[in-house]
């Protein structure tokens, strides 16, 4: 689930502030950041817009691994 | 009316972050629908709500230079090369529409200060801003801005996107050693690297030489756009932009150019018009490679796609008719523009300018290529030139071909009042 709404994996398996937070980031804070600087300045943009190309799918790929580790305890628990 | 009692206000209060806390729901369930629209489907977005809509309506000439820059390097002019490829982009935000007129290179236009000569001439002669004055005045539309394109970034691009799947209608083999243009392709579906389809949109050795080109050019347009528009490429923007520095010059602000790349980004296939300049070939005493518009059907178009308000009638366009050609052998672009500006005061045509050099010529010489004697003395009584050879070892296309050698700045400064 978190491979296809990020934070969503963390919130089924019961840590819905952490789930809440990688959401929030992920589809609202994070494009605000990058058209504020489209707004600001166009160089500007294209630095932001460089780095979350990094960024977006290394917090993706960490939302994925954070997730289906929270399930593996969870396995382990039970 | 009954009042409110405090355990009423109280239960409110309560209640109150439950609401707060849905609509926080509500704004984030939309915000990620929104991010994956925008990113993998921006034309199913309206267009008032897409992510950096674009403010203006823009005409951009777009110019394709026909110029390997590292084999090539005629002195005194920036403007190397010739536009091969002109197009009249209009972006129009108002009706979600990008309206694309193809300019053949050899359409006959009078170019502000030089008169009547081939289109594509016009950047080789003052760059992309005569281009664009010569285009606006052709056309009856104000061009905003121009984007010139050098053959490199066209294939960094491909090679960017991975290659292109396109149809190649026919087998293509030419090669041009000078040019350092090879194309060898076998008809049928095929994905093409940036070589290759560098080969694709330069090709024009058919019987409708650059009007096939022209068609051919359109087609793998609508291609590419189409494929620029995938979340593969918005990842890769950063790499577009990079290459997009180095090899297109223009006079858009960044600003724009990214506005203009996300408009483009977020079109579907049926919001793309796409025309080329209705004329034909002409016929007579000039040559026939030159393209006559026909102003009548190309009134209707640029009424129709690119002026907001009815545009006035344009006058035929007569055609002259002699055909001369200039071969610059002594790399001084600046005298030739001097005698450019002379012949059109005398209307005359300069169809072409070629930057092939004729080694065993050192003295200006006029070649009568179609054996007009008496027209190249009156030519020559023009200019001053004396030398006036009658043979077919001219530019075959032409009536007249002159070759100005380094002589040629001396006459003129005789002519330059004292």
């Amino acid at each position: 689930m978190s491979a296809l709404v990020a934070g969503l994996g963390q919130i089924m398996k019961g840590d819905a502030k952490k789930g809440l937070k990688i959401m929030v980031w992920f589809y609202l804070g994070f494009p605000i950041l990058i058209y504020g600087a489209l707004l600001l300045n166009a160089y500007v943009f294209l630095l932001i817009f460089a780095a979350f190309v990094v960024i977006y799918p290394v917090v993706w790929v960490m939302n994925i691994i954070d997730a289906y580790s929270a399930h593996m305890q969870i396995r382990k628990r039970a | 009316m009954k009042r409110l009692s405090t355990s009423d206000i109280i239960c409110v209060m309560a209640k109150r972050p439950d609401l707060l806390r849905l609509y926080a729901i509500l704004i984030l369930i939309m915000s990620v629908f929104y991010f994956y629209l925008t990113l993998l489907a921006p034309s199913r977005i309206p267009y008032f709500l897409r992510f950096g809509p674009l403010p203006k309506n823009m005409n951009i000439l777009v110019l394709g230079i026909d110029v390997n820059y590292d084999k090539i390097n005629h002195a005194g002019n920036p403007n190397t090369g010739r536009s091969d490829a002109l197009i009249l982009v209009n972006i129009n935000p108002d009706n979600f529409k990008v309206n694309i007129l193809s300019i053949p290179r050899d359409t006959l236009v009078e170019i502000p200060g030089y008169g009547w000569q081939k289109i594509n001439s016009a950047y080789f002669i003052g760059g992309p801003e005569l281009a664009e004055e010569t285009v606006s005045k052709f056309l009856g539309v104000p061009v905003n801005n121009y984007m010139v394109i050098n053959t490199r970034a066209v294939i960094k691009l491909i090679d960017l996107m991975g290659g292109v799947r396109i149809y190649v209608d026919k087998d293509m083999y030419y090669v041009d050693n000078w040019g350092g243009l090879k194309i060898n392709l076998k008809k049928g579906w095929q994905t093409l690297n940036g070589q290759q389809a560098h080969g694709f949109i330069r090709f024009r050795q058919e019987p409708m030489g650059d009007l096939s080109r022209v068609q051919r050019q359109q087609g793998f347009m609508q291609t590419v756009l189409k494929q620029m528009a995938t979340p593969t490429m918005l990842a890769k923007a950063p790499w577009v932009l990079a290459i997009a520095a180095e090899n297109i010059r223009t006079n858009l602000s960044l600003k724009d150019m990214l506005y203009t790349l996300n408009f483009v980004r977020g079109m579907r296939k049926d919001d793309i018009n796409m025309s080329v300049v209705p004329g034909s070939f002409a016929v007579g005493d000039l040559n026939a490679s030159i393209w006559a518009p026909d102003a009548d059907a190309l009134h209707e178009i640029v009424n129709k796609y690119f002026s907001k308000k009815l545009l006035a009638k344009m006058e035929p366009r007569k055609l002259p008719s002699s055909a001369i050609t200039i071969i610059d052998n002594a790399d001084d672009f600046d005298a030739i523009r001097q005698m450019m500006k002379i012949l059109y005061k005398k209307d005359y045509a300069i169809t072409s300018v070629s930057g092939e050099k004729r080694p065993g010529i050192t003295r200006t010489q006029i070649i009568a290529q179609k054996a007009d004697a008496a027209g190249a003395h009156k030519l020559g009584e023009i200019l001053g030139i004396n030398d006036i050879v009658v043979s077919g070892t001219g530019d075959l296309m032409s009536d007249f071909t002159i070759v100005v050698c380094s002589d040629w700045r001396e006459k003129l400064e005789g002519r330059l009042p004292k």
